[in-house]
């Protein structure tokens, strides 16, 4: 089975195929019977012409009360040529009348007269009825009958070239405005066709301009009833999508809001036990089980942002949001969370840097990356944020990461360090951001100057807007 | 400082009772909104720290129940519901405070101490009456230079006075705000610390009424 990758086109060359070869069949058909139509009128012509030149000859005898040579010498050879032509004839004729051509014959074989020196004059070839003659110069359709009365001969002939000039010429008439028509045809098909399809096009335009978490139905009485149950079926398929999202939403927002209670419990027991506890290290042991808890929080916090992303992108309307102001928020409150001061965020920014976007996520996106940037910097280093009215660039210092690393960064659950406290959700959840927002995110690796001579290593993340 | 703490998981108010104990708060945990709006109907408290997600009444009705009966006891909501809408309506219906689980117990008190200080018309943690300074966030009283050492106990009746300054609290309403319900005492323990209060501060900063309590002018 052949594979269409177009329907438009496969019936567009179908059916133009298929009426051009049809056509074809029947011109050459037409042409043929209309050829075969004009030569019986031509043969009919002859034979008329001949039987009149025989019915003038005939009567011209009797009224002569004579025999047929003796009639001849009162017979008008001149009046005789003008009626059936030898000289040119004016405007009031047609141009091929000319090319008619008789000869009168007696019954002993004497040539009587004829209008044309060019038609062969053989007496011994003298047969009644059709006949086609060819002395080598030029061939001839010619009709013979003998007068039963006085045994005389008249043949009227035609030119064959003439004949078929003429029949090739009415055939061809025939089949012209057929041939003019094709143009026509072939446009109203196209026309026709593209209407046809119009309402498949309909629902891939609605289908291409709506976004991917567009999962709203289409109304199917739009729609010819050929594409109702195509459409229903797609509503079905986007209400099963639609719920099978939701459920996914609200299991992960329901299991993270569910983890908080849990959490809280270990939290505030632990937080007891390093207040009463005596013991410097039992006190160390339940710190680092707050910092895994610490990192638990996180974890369910970046699944419930991660949870909400979609709907946020429905609700909120971008809106002009100056990156600067909320940048300078995000670092004053991650520097008031830091547990040792010896990192610190520099921001490089042209003016307030207007950005039309979702505030919500353009907050989420921006603490993630500064959030991410203080987990993984080095020691005492300073990390570096560019706002511009294009792109947003964070820069840390760290040891450089292989492309396997870079790409794996940007996975769920993947965590550059495996010593720090991060979640491994914080960077793909900005990158859903940036898919939602259409933006690009790229994280590379990058050298700074440390001082005059050394270079330091590190990750730059660079979102850009998409055109 | 007496507080009701009305929380479903009995494992997060223990911990939550335990936290804030520590911290010399005197604390009385329920399970249910109803235990929680019959409670705060008989007994005084200085503030609430209530759970929105109760079976029976949620949170937002007892608080909703709280205001509409003019209690204007202080509010601290506690919950795992972290979205705007949810903040906006537990503020909305007459809470002064939110509180996002998980929490940080040092947050927890210092809103607590905040969220009092407010109520009492208070512009810090320190009170204050004459030379004598109680500061409720370092634990600590002073009268004049000099820092004089208070039992738990004491510390809270004298903390409890300070925050209703001017008003009379009777020996019940000041053994309820200082012991809460947890706790067997002898009949006159509040006539005990009080006489230590006056050895310690000096006579003339606590005064009995006679018939009804003791105030603090």
């Amino acid at each position: 089975m052949f594979h269409i990758s177009s329907i438009k086109r496969f019936l567009l060359v179908a059916v133009i195929s298929l009426i051009t070869v049809a056509w074809l069949l029947s011109a050459v058909f037409n042409f043929h019977a209309s050829r075969e139509q004009v030569e019986e009128l031509f043969d009919a012509e002859l034979a008329q012409m001949s039987r009149i030149l025989q019915s003038v000859m005939n009567n011209h005898i009797r009224a002569n009360s004579s025999t047929f040579s003796a009639s001849l010498n009162y017979l008008d050879k001149d009046l005789l040529l003008e009626t059936f032509g030898h000289q040119e004839f004016n405007e009031l004729g047609h141009k091929y009348e000319k090319k008619l051509a008789f000869q009168v014959w007696d019954a002993k074989g004497k040539l009587f007269f004829e209008n044309s020196s060019d038609l062969p004059k053989r007496f011994e070839t003298l047969r009644a009825g059709y006949a086609d003659v060819n002395d080598g110069k030029k061939a001839w359709r010619t009709f013979t009958l003998q007068d039963p009365d006085f045994g005389f001969w008249v043949k009227s002939a035609q030119r064959e070239d003439v004949r078929t000039e003429l029949t090739g010429q009415i055939a061809l008439n025939t089949m012209l405005p057929n041939l003019l028509m094709i143009p026509v045809l072939i446009f109203l098909i196209a026309w026709l066709i593209r209407k046809g399809l119009a309402p498949l096009a309909q629902i891939s335009q609605a289908l291409k301009g709506r976004g991917y978490q567009n999962l709203d139905e289409i109304n199917a009485q739009a729609y010819p009833v050929e594409l109702r149950y195509l459409v229903g079926e797609l509503n079905d398929l986007f209400t099963r999508v639609s719920e099978a999202s939701e459920r996914e939403r609200r299991f992960t927002a329901d299991a993270a809001h569910e983890l908080r209670t849990p959490l809280s419990i270990s939290k505030v027991h632990l937080q007891n036990i390093l207040q009463v506890s005596q013991s410097e290290q039992v006190k160390e042991f339940v710190r680092k089980a707050l910092i895994g808890i610490e990192r638990l929080i996180h974890m369910v916090q970046q699944l419930l942002i991660l949870s909400r992303l979609d709907a946020q992108q429905e609700q909120e309307v971008p809106r002009n949001v100056a990156l600067y102001p909320m940048a300078k928020e995000i670092v004053a409150e991650l520097q008031a969370h830091q547990t040792k001061a010896d990192k610190h965020i520099v921001i490089r920014h042209q003016d307030d840097c207007l950005w039309l976007t979702r505030e919500t996520q353009m907050r989420i996106l921006l603490r993630n990356l500064l959030d991410n940037a203080f987990r993984y910097a080095n020691e005492h280093s300073q990390i570096e944020l560019e706002l511009s009215e294009d792109a947003i660039v964070v820069f840390n210092t760290c040891e450089p990461m292989s492309e396997q690393q870079l790409a794996w960064n940007l996975e769920r659950f993947k965590r550059g360090n495996s010593t720090q406290q991060g979640s491994g959700l914080g960077l793909s959840i900005c990158q859903q951001i940036c898919k939602q927002n259409n933006y690009t995110m790229v994280m590379k690796n990058r050298r700074v100057m440390k001082n005059r001579s050394d270079e330091e290593p590190g990750v730059e993340v660079q979102i850009t807007k998409n055109n | 400082m007496r507080i009701l703490l009305v929380e479903d998981d009995a494992l997060l108010a223990d911990g939550i009772k335990t936290s804030l104990m520590l911290a010399n708060f005197n604390v009385d945990v329920v399970h249910k909104g109803e235990h929680a709006l019959h409670a705060l109907s008989c007994e005084q408290f200085d503030l609430c720290i209530l759970d929105i997600g109760l079976p029976g009444i949620s949170g937002f009705e007892v608080v909703n129940q709280l205001r509409q009966a003019q209690n204007t006891i202080p509010v601290l909501m506690l919950t795992a519901r972290d979205q705007i809408t949810d903040r906006v309506k537990g503020l909305d219906q007459g809470a002064d405070d939110y509180l996002l689980k998980p929490f940080d117990v040092e947050e927890l008190k210092a809103r607590i101490r905040a969220l009092v200080r407010r109520t009492h018309g208070e512009g810090s943690s320190k009170l204050e009456c004459g030379d004598v300074v109680v500061d409720a966030q370092a634990f600590t009283v002073t009268k004049g230079d000099q820092e004089i050492k208070l039992s738990p106990k004491e510390f809270s009746v004298l903390h409890e006075l300070l925050l209703h300054r001017g008003r009379v609290l009777s020996k019940d309403q000041l053994t309820e705000l200082v012991y809460g319900w947890s706790e067997d005492l002898d009949s006159n323990a509040i006539e005990v610390h009080v006489h230590h209060l006056r050895k310690k501060l000096g006579n003339a900063i606590i005064q009995t009424i006679r018939g009804v309590g003791y105030k603090v002018s």
